[in-house]
């Protein structure tokens, strides 16, 4: 914007160089759904430039465009690194295989470009200098991956991304499951690499981490860019309120219950090593509790103990004041807990059976007469519940797989609907569901909190806390930060909170 | 042009692979029927039933293994040998106490390796070839190799059902009926099948995967027991050479009828019709005066292709469904 010219900035003393990645009015869509909007960035060399919005704001859209993993709809990109193939992306998920050495990590990535025998000498050479570069120069190469600390294995993942010597990096939340000093150790790595007139692309939640390593800011919201700039141009607060946006409305709850008489859960000092420790926490029937954190926070794996799918191992939890010992997913759902998995594919939903099928695999009783599953009683059931979680009554016979992601989770909703659960345990309900989607999945949790059914969720989205949850309590780095009502807090001081240290 | 051969597959993949076997076997019948001489008499129809039948019976038994997610058992030839020695020791106590005593063995055997394929979830093709070794090698310290014929009557499994219809085969429809109903319409039936499906989401429903598979094993168990028992009972006598064959014909029964290897879709019903159709298959070769060695190359190739024709089919599905 201000390149003619070429005036010197007061506080870097460089002057702007050349974008070596730029795109202009990228839009994308997905069906209906607009995921990038008229989106115009300049990436420059030896700059981090932090990419901030909420969940769905098209962050990801728009590196997996930069990165070549999709295309735009429209728009155009642009710059020396894009027209060289010089992009990499540092996915979210590791992706090193932990039973190969360091080595043949990288080696894996180099071979991608020429098949048959793997030049090792050559490969050994440049998977040297990734791993310097990456900060990984004293590693002893021949280890197997498993044997590196978390925050080693972030950065073996930038070195295969540096493997063929990318000047653009794309790192996409590096940081989201280390403790500081690791994130210390890759920040300074990061500063390293654009020292050397690399240009970084940052992803991160930790909105704390940004003032300390981004030299430049760009905030999007629901695809577009709503705000861009120096990083000494922001302030944290500004910040937040562009991720979330000013037409954000707090929608009506249902009035209270009487909370006293109904079903609740009780976890009392319940740790888990490594994961969340002295929890604390009550889930009453008729109310919608949200454990709010980061991935890797911990409060996931709270829920998925409550679900019976990880061990407490200290600590007791008990069931309308009950005590209950070992819990494992088959008694808890004896006991009337359903689990919504945040892994739809993998364990929501059979996604080569019929809907049928689904709906009734937690249910058999309710589908049997003279204990033979009834085809009929199987529909009926499925129909049932279609009218509750908002699917479609007449695609009951269809098989999952066939279905729109909004429509599978519904289906795994369903699934746990259909057991008639007096404790509903929902991981991440609305990852990946598009809003239309989302809203009838709030509504019909709601409802069925209504009968009296106790609520717990996990999720990491703050706009998820305010449309569905009555309480919130937040976690970070597997303790309890806070417990408030979701009417009496805002967005910032909930970000704040799962934020913990990183904020000061 | 791709999305057309897609749509061809897709709509196939909806007719289910059994019934693209069960129409292919009715097609093979009557080709045959018309271009084979000997092919239609009462006789080769009845011999070919009988052939079918005792592989038939492990088969369907062995097709609950693959549903429900742990690919095969390669256990049963050397289960139906001990059965056809436990059967012919039995069998001066009475022809139906012998049979039940092989039924019996076959579930007992067919129960442990359930157990240490579900409960320490090890991978089932080495467990079952371990365990085929225990049994040949106590076989062999048990028999000394030798032919068991302690006498008895075993006349009743011979006999004709209705003038027509040989016991073995009655047998056969019965146990593919029962079990096909079995596994659709009762509730452990229905686990299996979720098990099979997606192991972590039956999960997530409370159903835990390791009592299926125990209970896979051992049907399928007590299936290849009476297979080797009906076996013993056309001879009165019980050898470890017998039911050589059994653990072949049983996959290549699976394989071919459609069921896919990685578990959840299809019915044991299906197994059955692919013991008929690779019967079939064989019976024909033989009335056209091909020899055993073409006939064992054709089914290599039979059982090849289906694995990949439903290679294709899911990974067809696979593309869709991400």
């Amino acid at each position: 914007m201000r390149r003619s010219g070429r005036q010197q900035l007061g506080e870097s003393q460089v002057s702007e160089a050349e974008a070596l990645l730029g795109v202009r009015r990228l839009s994308k869509s997905y069906g209906g759904a607009v995921a990038l909007d008229a989106v115009s960035i300049d990436f420059f060399p030896g700059e981090v430039h932090a990419l901030l919005g909420e969940n769905g704001a098209g962050k990801s859209t728009l590196v997996k465009i930069l990165a070549g993993v999709t295309s735009a709809d429209s728009g155009e990109i642009h710059g020396p690194a894009y027209l060289a193939g010089d992009v990499a992306m540092v996915f979210q998920e590791l992706s090193v295989v932990p039973e190969m050495s360091v080595l043949d990590n990288l080696v894996l990535v180099a071979s991608g470009a020429r098949r048959g025998l793997v030049p090792y000498r050559k490969v050994r050479l440049a998977a040297r200098s990734a791993l310097v570069s990456a900060g990984l120069g004293a590693l002893d190469d021949d280890l197997p991956a498993s044997a590196l600390s978390l925050a080693q294995q972030q950065l073996l993942e930038i070195a295969r991304g540096l493997m063929a010597n990318a000047r653009v990096l794309i790192l996409d939340e590096p940081t989201a499951t280390l403790s500081d000093p690791e994130i210390q150790r890759i920040h300074s790595v990061v500063r390293q690499l654009v020292a050397d007139g690399r240009s970084i692309v940052y992803i991160t939640h930790r909105l704390g981490e940004v003032f300390g390593l981004a030299d430049r800011i760009t905030v999007m919201r629901n695809g577009r860019v709503v705000a861009a700039g120096r990083t000494t141009t922001f302030e944290l607060q500004t910040v937040i309120e562009n991720m979330l946006g000013p037409d954000h409305v707090v929608p009506q709850k249902s009035d209270s219950v009487d909370l006293a008489s109904g079903t609740h859960v009780q976890l009392r000092d319940a740790s888990s090593r490594g994961r969340f420790s002295d929890i604390t926490l009550t889930a009453r029937g008729g109310e919608v509790l949200a454990l709010f954190g980061q991935i890797g926070s911990g409060a996931d794996e709270v829920v998925r103990a409550i679900a019976g799918l990880a061990p407490l191992e200290a600590g007791s939890f008990a069931l309308d004041g009950a005590e209950v010992g070992r819990l494992d997913r088959s008694a808890a759902q004896k006991l009337g807990i359903a689990y919504v998995s945040a892994d739809r594919v993998g364990e929501g939903v059979f996604l080569d059976a019929p809907v049928t099928t689904n709906i009734s695999s937690g249910a058999l009783g309710r589908v049997t007469r003279f204990r033979l599953i009834r085809r009929q009683l199987e529909i009926d059931l499925a129909r049932e519940i279609a009218e509750v979680t908002a699917f479609d009554p007449r695609r009951v016979a269809e098989r999952v797989s066939s279905f729109s992601g909004g429509n599978q989770q519904k289906v795994a909703i369903g699934r746990a609907f259909a057991t008639k659960p007096r404790v509903l345990v929902l991981n991440e309900p609305t990852r990946g569901v598009d809003i239309g989607a989302r809203a009838e999945i709030y509504r019909s949790v709601r409802k069925l909190a209504s009968h009296n059914v106790a609520v717990v969720v996990y999720t990491s989205d703050v706009v998820e806390v305010r449309e569905l949850a009555d309480r919130v309590i937040t976690l970070y780095r597997g303790r309890t930060q806070s417990v408030q009502p979701v009417a009496k807090v805002t967005d910032a001081e909930l970000l704040a909170d799962i934020l913990g240290g990183a904020l000061t | 042009m791709t999305v057309m051969r897609v749509g061809l597959l897709r709509r196939v993949r909806v007719t289910e692979g059994s019934t693209a076997v069960v129409l292919l076997t009715a097609l093979f019948v009557l080709i045959a029927a018309v271009t084979v001489p000997r092919f239609a008499t009462t006789s080769n129809i009845q011999a070919l039933l009988l052939s079918v039948s005792l592989t038939g019976i492990a088969a369907v038994g062995l097709s609950l293994i693959t549903l429900v997610g742990r690919i095969f058992s390669l256990s049963i030839s050397s289960t139906v040998a001990l059965s056809t020695i436990v059967f012919a020791e039995c069998l001066p106590y009475g022809a139906w106490l012998a049979l039940a005593a092989a039924v019996g063995f076959g579930t007992f055997v067919g129960w442990i390796q359930g157990i240490i394929v579900g409960r320490f979830q090890t991978d089932p093709i080495i467990t079952t070839i371990a365990f085929s070794a225990i049994l040949i090698g106590a076989g062999e310290l048990a028999t000394g190799g030798l032919t068991i014929s302690r006498g008895g009557d075993a006349g009743i499994f011979s006999a004709n059902l209705f003038g027509i219809f040989p016991f073995q085969v009655f047998a056969f429809v019965a146990v593919s009926i029962g079990i096909a109903v079995w596994h659709r319409f009762s509730v452990p039936g229905r686990r299996m099948a979720l098990v099979g499906l997606n192991e972590k989401a039956a999960l997530v429903s409370g159903v835990r995967a390791w009592p299926s598979v125990v209970l896979s094993f051992t049907v399928a168990g007590a299936t290849t027991g009476l297979a080797g028992g009906l076996l013993s009972s056309q001879s009165g006598q019980g050898n470890l050479i017998l039911g050589g064959t059994f653990g072949f014909d049983a996959v290549t029964a699976v394989v071919v009828g459609g069921i896919a290897v990685k578990g959840g879709r299809g019915s044991p019903i299906s197994a059955a019709v692919g013991a008929l159709f690779v019967g079939l298959l064989g019976n024909v070769l033989v009335l056209v005066g091909l020899t055993y060695e073409v006939q064992l190359v054709v089914k290599g190739a039979l059982v090849l292709s289906a694995v990949v024709l439903t290679g294709v089919a899911s990974r067809v599905r696979g593309g869709r469904s991400r």
